[in-house]
């Protein structure tokens, strides 16, 4: 005899089964199934399958791992496998989506208790997780059956508005790209009539939900055919007929379903209007999910006779309205407060920094902020990067300025105070901070007090460069602020200044790597010469010359070669004769000429070559002297170069080359044993001079010439034989031969 | 709220304890310390104002993120005017500043106000308070400062120089202080329920030290 079974009510059983309720829904699936096999072809096929299978065989393992009884039956999974299936592109690899069915069936079914007792709607849950997982997601696939200028989907197109989209007949078709079975409306359509007329969903939830994102859109944007195509597009239909329905993850009463559709359709709108992902409604439908027990609470049907239940819905409100309240009434305070201290504090801050000045103007009265990158004040226009902070000095003494420059060696800030009076003369520099690793000290800052904004007298700090050139660099911009605002009067610069500064690209052999002049100024005077400065190597003499009012530079290389410019950079030699021949005479007595080819240049020509001087004007680089051996018939050309390798050592390098302007051999006095790295890096000097041989113009690109951790110095390596290689082809190509 | 001296109320040193051991990262020297009490005594003093006035509408159950948001609140507040008034000690302070909101002293006074008291009552109760943590805080950092920097509110005592002992200003002479506070605390027989126990212990330590 059966037991007699008491349960609790409801006791009036509507007659339908699990089984004949998904049996419903994936006859009402199959339009769209079919559709999308017509429209995707094989590949929507596979991926239906792959999905179903998946999704079945998940749970049947799982039901079998858990010992559950065996669910399968119920056709659930079915379900959940092909709406997910339909959800997909088509070119989705075929394991994501058995890992997709997996997640779906496994972790929001099976794990919260099976059919009924999962949080969310298993298919959406595992779209999401697919999108967030696997890239191939995204976006959608385009169908086979037409063929469509565009690869876009209607929701990319709908961003930049409705230009360029399908016709409405065919997006109601699906001819259009996306996900295999969110296209074709007229069959999803034909789902929710069999759905609606079989009493399995209430029709008003996909209504809802459909027409709050059309109302939506037409409300922010004005434009019905947009509204239109808007919920023509992507997986709406799809989601408010099959998703938002779902029995189990949707709430109970017909007034919470409504709020549950409404709310999915803002959702979907706030996604689509203003986020970055194209498409909303799997986030929205899922975020609802997560809302239903709520909606179930405050859309539940009061109890039959409720008494007091107007005061029980007062209270259950009151907890959170009096906390959002007053969290509302502060935040609002909070920004009233803000808006009043902010500039304030802007102001302190700002008005701190002054204090940094008073070291270099110690009788200053006071500073007026022009312009502050901390408070973000500034009067000022055309203000440098580098430039944080100009201040003016309240009695008119001058100005002063922070600047700050990340422009050094390791790149780290070096924060630097500089006060300028009011002719624009520096009365003073400060470091602030200075995080290089090596120092240029005391004496680089004080050096610019008295200078004009030219910087005509500050030297750089030899084996600091970059960072002196960064600090000096920093002090020119400042100089820019203050002249680009009318502050102060830009300085002229001096003819001597500018001929100074053309030096290096006339003269690079007299210039280390950084492009600074290495040369110290010795006493000279003549009927033209104003100063002369003679080359640290010793190879070479800089002349600053005046005829009449012109200044003139002229230079002169060890073997007496020479050339004069003037001030526009003009190479004038020929029109000033006797210019040359003084400067020419000076430089003779002063530098020695040489005698004859130094003897490790001569050890790399073969044997008993004759050997003979090659005079020229040619070698301003660092190239300073030249042979030719003669070994029979066949020449060599020979060169010495004087390149500043690192920290200014002065270095010195024979390569040797053939006829045909290939190396035969290289050498160096010493090789570059100076450099410290050298030797930490225990080069081997019999390979890295054969590196050399064998090459050309063409087939040396310097690379060979490098080594790792003596950058600078084999930097002049590499600069040495390209200076050789140009006075070779001058001298093989009619050059001073 | 069914425990009606509430949850710390028989706890005094645990209440000391945890009400001082932010102040007491602050309480180096006399300027920070007095920056801190007042801070924290002006967040008390506000909250329970608004408290008292707000306790009718506020429900048993939201008590406790009721008085979080408006500690937080006006914690902020005082945070922004110190800035802009008080740029020296507000950087001094640094984040401990923003911990006033959670003080358990500020959350003890602001429970006892939610058990009814008036406005009057909670303005009263938070003066007397913050009096109490303003002293104590004053002595704490007027010794540590005095013995460990060998300076008061930053003007150097060159008579002490030789003889400060630095770890005194450091975190461990910090829990060192409290420790002594709270000892001299109990044998002074602090009562439960009010922090004067605080203030007993830090001016009877400051007296010792002195003489």
């Amino acid at each position: 005899m059966d037991k007699l079974v008491v349960t609790s009510a409801p006791h009036i059983h509507s007659g339908a089964s699990n089984r004949r309720v998904m049996l419903d829904v994936v006859l009402a699936l199959l339009p769209a199934a079919i559709a999308s096999v017509i429209l995707f072809g094989i590949p929507a096929l596979l991926v239906i399958l792959a999905c179903v299978l998946g999704a079945v065989a998940s749970e049947a393992v799982f039901n079998w791992i858990v010992k559950k009884p065996q669910t399968i039956g119920d056709f659930s999974a079915v379900v959940t496998g092909l709406l997910l299936a339909l959800n997909l592109r088509a070119d989705v690899p075929l394991w994501q989506c058995v890992v997709g069915s997996a997640f779906a069936m496994i972790v929001v079914k099976g794990l919260f208790g099976g059919l009924g007792k999962n949080f969310a709607n298993p298919a959406i849950a595992a779209r999401v997780f697919m999108l967030m997982a696997f890239a191939s997601v995204a976006g959608g696939s385009m169908p086979v059956v037409v063929e469509l200028t565009t690869s876009a989907t209607p929701l990319e197109i709908l961003k930049n508005g409705v230009e360029g989209m399908p016709a409405i007949k065919d997006m109601l078709l699906g001819l259009r790209g996306g996900a295999i079975g969110e296209g074709c409306i007229v069959a999803l359509l034909l789902g929710y009539a069999y759905l609606v007329a079989r009493k399995h969903i209430k029709w008003f939830v996909p209504a809802i939900f459909v027409g709050s994102v059309f109302l939506c859109y037409f409300i922010a944007t004005g434009d019905a055919m947009l509204a239109l195509y808007q919920i023509l597009s992507g997986g709406l239909f799809i989601g408010a007929i099959y998703m938002a329905t779902d029995y189990v993850t949707t709430p109970i009463t017909s007034r919470g379903r409504s709020l549950f559709a409404l709310g999915c359709g803002l959702i979907t709108f706030a996604v689509r209007y203003f986020g970055k992902y194209p498409e909303g409604v799997s986030f929205s439908i899922l975020v609802m999910n997560i809302l239903t027990p709520f909606i179930d609470k405050i859309s539940a049907h009061e109890n039959l006779g409720g008494s007091g239940r107007h005061r029980r819905k007062l209270g259950r409100w009151k907890a959170p309205v009096a906390l959002v309240s007053i969290a509302v009434v502060a935040a609002l305070a909070l920004c009233g407060v803000n808006a009043i201290t902010a500039p304030v504090i802007q102001k302190n801050a700002a008005g701190q920094q002054t204090g940094l000045l008073y070291g270099l103007m110690p009788e200053a009265q006071g500073f007026e902020i022009l312009h502050s990158t901390v408070s973000g004040e500034s009067t000022l226009v055309d203000v440098p990067e580098t430039v944080q902070g100009v201040y003016k000095e309240t009695s008119g003494q001058g100005y002063a300025l922070l600047l700050s420059t990340t422009k050094g060696y390791t790149g780290n800030a070096i924060e630097i105070t500089m006060a300028v009076d009011a002719e624009g003369k520096i009365i003073g520099t400060e470091l602030r901070a200075y995080p290089e690793s090596k120092d240029f000290g005391a004496e680089f800052p004080l050096s610019f007090a008295g200078q004009d904004s030219t910087l005509s007298g500050v030297n750089l700090v030899a084996g600091c460069t970059y960072s002196s050139v960064a600090y000096k660099d920093a002090v020119a911009d400042g100089f820019a602020a203050l002249i680009n605002n009318g502050l102060i009067v830009e300085a002229v610069k001096s003819d001597e200044q500018i001929l100074t500064e053309l030096l290096p690209s006339v003269y690079p052999g007299v210039a280390n790597p950084y492009g600074v002049v290495q040369a110290e100024v010795v006493e000279a005077t003549g009927t033209y010469i104003a100063s002369a400065m003679k080359a640290m190597n010793e190879k070479g003499m800089v002349y600053f010359a005046k005829d009449g009012e012109a200044s003139f530079l002229a230079i002169v290389n060890a073997v007496g070669g020479c050339k004069v410019y003037d001030t526009a950079g003009a190479d004038v030699t020929v029109d000033h004769t006797d210019l040359v021949a003084e400067v020419t005479a000076h430089a003779a007595s002063a530098i020695e000429a040489p005698e004859k080819a130094p003897k490790k240049l001569t050890k790399l020509a073969p044997d008993d070559a004759a050997v003979e001087m090659i005079a020229g004007e040619g070698f301003f680089n660092s190239v300073t002297e030249a042979y030719q051996y003669l070994d029979g018939e066949t020449p060599y050309y020979g060169f010495v170069c004087h390149p500043y390798g690192y920290a200014n050592q002065m270095m010195e390098i024979y390569v040797m080359i053939d006829a045909n302007g290939t190396i035969y051999e290289i050498n160096a006095d010493d090789w570059i044993l100076q450099a410290e790295y050298f030797t930490a890096y225990e080069l081997d000097k019999k390979e890295y001079r054969k590196g050399f041989e064998g090459l050309t113009v063409d087939s040396f690109t310097g690379e060979q010439a490098l080594v790792s951790g003596a950058t600078v110095t084999t930097d002049s390596v590499k600069q040495a034989v390209n200076d050789a290689f140009a006075a070779f082809h001058a001298i093989v190509n009619g050059g001073a031969a | 709220m069914n425990n009606e001296k509430g949850f710390l109320a028989n706890k005094p040193e645990l209440l000391l304890f945890l009400g001082a051991t932010p102040a007491i990262a602050v309480s180096t020297a006399v300027v920070p310390a007095m920056g801190m009490a007042i801070a924290m005594t002006l967040v008390m003093l506000l909250t329970n104002i608004c408290l008292s006035l707000l306790q009718k509408v506020i429900p048993a159950k939201a008590q406790v993120p009721a008085i979080l948001i408006l500690a937080a609140f006006w914690t902020g507040i005082v945070q922004m005017v110190m800035h802009a008034l008080l740029p020296n000690v507000y950087s001094a302070l640094g984040v401990y500043l923003a911990t006033v909101a959670m003080n358990l002293v500020v959350v003890y006074e602001a429970e006892q106000t939610l058990k009814g008291r008036g406005v009057g009552e909670a303005i009263l109760a938070s003066l007397k308070t913050g009096m109490a943590f303003i002293l104590a805080m004053f002595a704490i950092g007027a010794i540590r400062e005095i013995l460990g920097s060998a300076s008061f509110a930053g003007h150097a005592i060159a008579a002490l120089e030789g003889l400060k002992i630095p770890m005194i200003a450091q975190a461990p002479g910090g829990f060192g202080m409290l420790a002594i506070a709270m000892a001299v605390a109990r044998a002074l027989g602090a009562k439960p329920a009010d922090c004067e126990g605080a203030v007993a212990a830090a001016i009877g330590e400051d007296k010792e030290v002195g003489a």
